[in-house]
């Protein structure tokens, strides 16, 4: 093989990422809320309304940041190692818009009490729709520059039906969720919310399961990654089906947070020595790491101001991406 | 030359206004109370309705013939009242003799509306009961009706004594719970109705002054027996309104007597339905107490 790989490093790396999550997962759990001096003495001895605020606004909380985090971050990893383009991120295909636009679809347009439970299902299918339609719009063999400006294209179209509908739906609130959809939000969900993103997240998981190797070749090229058995097709299919399933599912519970796939595996990649194997564990652990440490930030403000998650995470990410561009503008001189 | 040009018409545009003002104030100094009257917005319609002959009235906005928001949603779809979007060029062609409207939504509107010459009257917001009765009056003032003003006022304080009077003792304490967290503090009309009804808002305790939020931990903190909510828009969805389905609320008000559902068109603007609204949060300070 050429990739000889350091299993030992790799575990102490992982045990390390979890560590590190495992602490964050905590402190998110535990932390004082700056503003509740007045509930703080009202639930003192109130071991019932504790647990009640533990159970149903704390961990689903929680949960919901370590396991979308993770998944931002481990399909930011597959989708550079797949097109081979540090700026690939799940959301430049069109898949993060698609999902927010199926379930933004779903939940404001639809009536009755059930479709709510399908919101994860509807994210999915639209992140896989725009994720198939960037492909098919850029060709199989296109350029990179080809599938970035496709991805662009239905980006933009995606967003802005996200807009249009909000602004057509009944509800007079709507309009306002622009933002919760645009730049995300862990905050007042409730744990079946989170059941219910775990299935489809799951799923797209076990599907990025065993696509290192594959992906470990595809870095030579797709001829000598062919040669060594690699079929790039089907790689292609099953990568952009797990991706659907995992964003379709995190995009439909918190909304488009930005900045986590691209950031993440860029962080975490000098550390693994260029493999995508190693690249994305770490990666997941790396995402769960970033999205719950961005939302204890997100609440050391006072209760009154409704920071949004993306809002945290762009404003680290963004000047990332500009040093990021720079530092290839210079590779490539 | 640009700039002479545009001098003249700019002069000649402010003569226009002239004129058109000193016509407009020549029928207001004529004595006569207005005959052509269109309103802009929800809460000013619904002063309009109440205390206009009903043929003076040109024009309303749409959102007072929608049921949910506009409590003579009946009337204007009854009388016909061709309905306004809050565009000037909707309302000019009117030819109205008195525009009203907000004193702070449609400024530009407004503004434009005045450079056509048109007599527009601005309403401030309020937020107690007493500012609601002193825009009744001036409505009934601008529209020369006051005697029909003072007689709605009397009523509704009549009304307000009436329904005020043996409340039970120990006010439980209630929060104002709306889509997305939202909440009612001091300085607000919502307020004052369950002060009066006898309730302690929770809000106050949290020194909220006029809107803000409270999170889910802090409510569950907070200890209130009753939640308080208006649904602007029943029947609609969005995650503001999902909101209201988390499953702490249904744990710290299990039962339905800890649910107060009062209907946004009696809060949404200043009359005598605010009282409706009281009488709802009284009726329920009697079944809390049996």
């Amino acid at each position: 093989m050429l990739w000889q790989t350091d299993t030992r490093a790799q575990r102490r790396l992982l045990i390390i990422g979890a560590l590190i999550v495992a602490v964050l997962f905590l402190i998110s759990l535990f932390m004082r809320s700056g503003t509740l001096a007045l509930a703080q003495i009202a639930l003192q001895g109130d071991a019932g309304l504790r647990a009640l605020i533990f159970e149903q606004i704390r961990l689903p909380r929680a949960l919901i940041a370590l396991f979308v985090g993770a998944t931002l971050g481990i399909c930011g990893a597959a989708m550079q190692s797949l097109l081979r383009n540090p700026l690939a991120t799940p959301g430049l295909v069109g898949s993060s818009s698609g999902a927010a636009l199926g379930a933004v679809l779903l939940f404001y347009l639809g009536n009755g009490t059930v479709s709510w439970l399908a919101m994860p299902l509807a994210g999915t299918f639209g992140s896989l729709l725009a994720m198939a339609f960037v492909y098919a719009l850029a060709g199989r063999d296109s350029s990179i520059t080809t599938l970035i400006l496709a991805g662009v294209a239905v980006n933009a179209v995606a967003t802005s039906m996200l807009s249009l509908i909000l602004n057509l739906a009944p509800s007079p609130y709507a309009v306002q969720e622009v933002v919760l959809w645009l730049l995300g939000s862990v905050a007042n969900k409730s744990l079946n919310d989170f059941y219910l993103m775990l299935v489809p997240m799951t799923l797209g998981w076990l599907l990025l399961r065993g696509c290192g190797r594959s992906l470990n070749a595809l870095t030579l090229g797709e001829d000598t990654a062919h040669t060594m058995g690699v079929n790039i097709n089907r790689l292609r299919w099953r990568i952009f089906l797990a991706i659907s399933l995992a964003i379709g599912a995190a995009v439909s519970t918190t909304g488009m947070i930005g900045f986590v796939g691209l950031v993440v595996p860029h962080l975490l990649r000098p550390l693994v020595g260029y493999e995508p194997a190693r690249l994305l564990p770490l990666s997941a652990l790396g995402g769960a790491a970033m999205l719950l440490a961005a939302d204890i930030v997100v609440r050391l403000f006072p209760a009154s101001v409704d920071i949004k998650i993306g809002v945290i995470t762009s404003i680290v990410g963004a000047p990332f991406f500009l040093w990021l561009i720079i530092r290839t503008r210079r590779a490539h001189l | 030359m640009q700039p002479v040009a545009g001098q003249a018409r700019r002069l000649w545009r402010r003569g226009l206004v002239l004129l058109s003002c000193w016509l407009c104030a020549g029928s207001a100094f004529a004595g006569t109370a207005p005959q052509r009257v269109v309103s802009m917005n929800l809460c000013t319609d619904q002063l309009l309705v109440l205390l206009a002959d009903p043929e003076k009235i040109l024009s309303v906005s749409y959102l007072s013939a929608e049921q949910h928001s506009s409590y003579v949603a009946d009337t204007v779809l009854g009388r016909g009242y061709p309905l306004n979007h809050n565009l000037p060029e909707e309302i000019i062609p009117l030819k109205p003799d008195l525009v009203v409207t907000g004193m702070y939504l449609h400024q530009s509107e407004t503004r434009l509306m005045r450079e056509a010459g048109l007599r527009v009257e601005t309403f401030p917001v309020f937020n107690r009961l007493a500012d609601v009765k002193s825009n009744i009056r001036k409505m009934a003032q601008l529209l020369g009706e006051s005697t029909r003003g003072e007689e709605l006022i009397a009523a509704m304080d009549a009304r307000q004594a009436a329904l005020t009077q043996a409340l039970p003792e120990s006010g439980p304490r209630a929060v104002a719970y709306h889509a997305r967290g939202y909440t009612q503090g001091r300085n607000t009309l919502l307020d004052e109705l369950m002060t009066l009804a006898g309730f302690h808002n929770i809000a106050r305790d949290f020194d909220i002054e006029g809107y803000g939020s409270i999170g889910l931990e802090a409510l569950a903190g907070a200890r209130a027996d009753v939640m308080i909510s208006s649904e602007y828009a029943p029947g609609t969805r969005s995650a503001g309104q999902y909101f209201l389905q988390h499953p702490v609320l249904k744990r710290l008000f299990p039962e339905q007597k800890q649910r107060i559902e009062l209907q946004t068109r009696n809060l949404i603007c200043g009359g005598p339905m605010n009282l409706d609204a009281l009488q709802t949060l009284i009726e329920y300070r009697h079944a809390l107490a049996d």
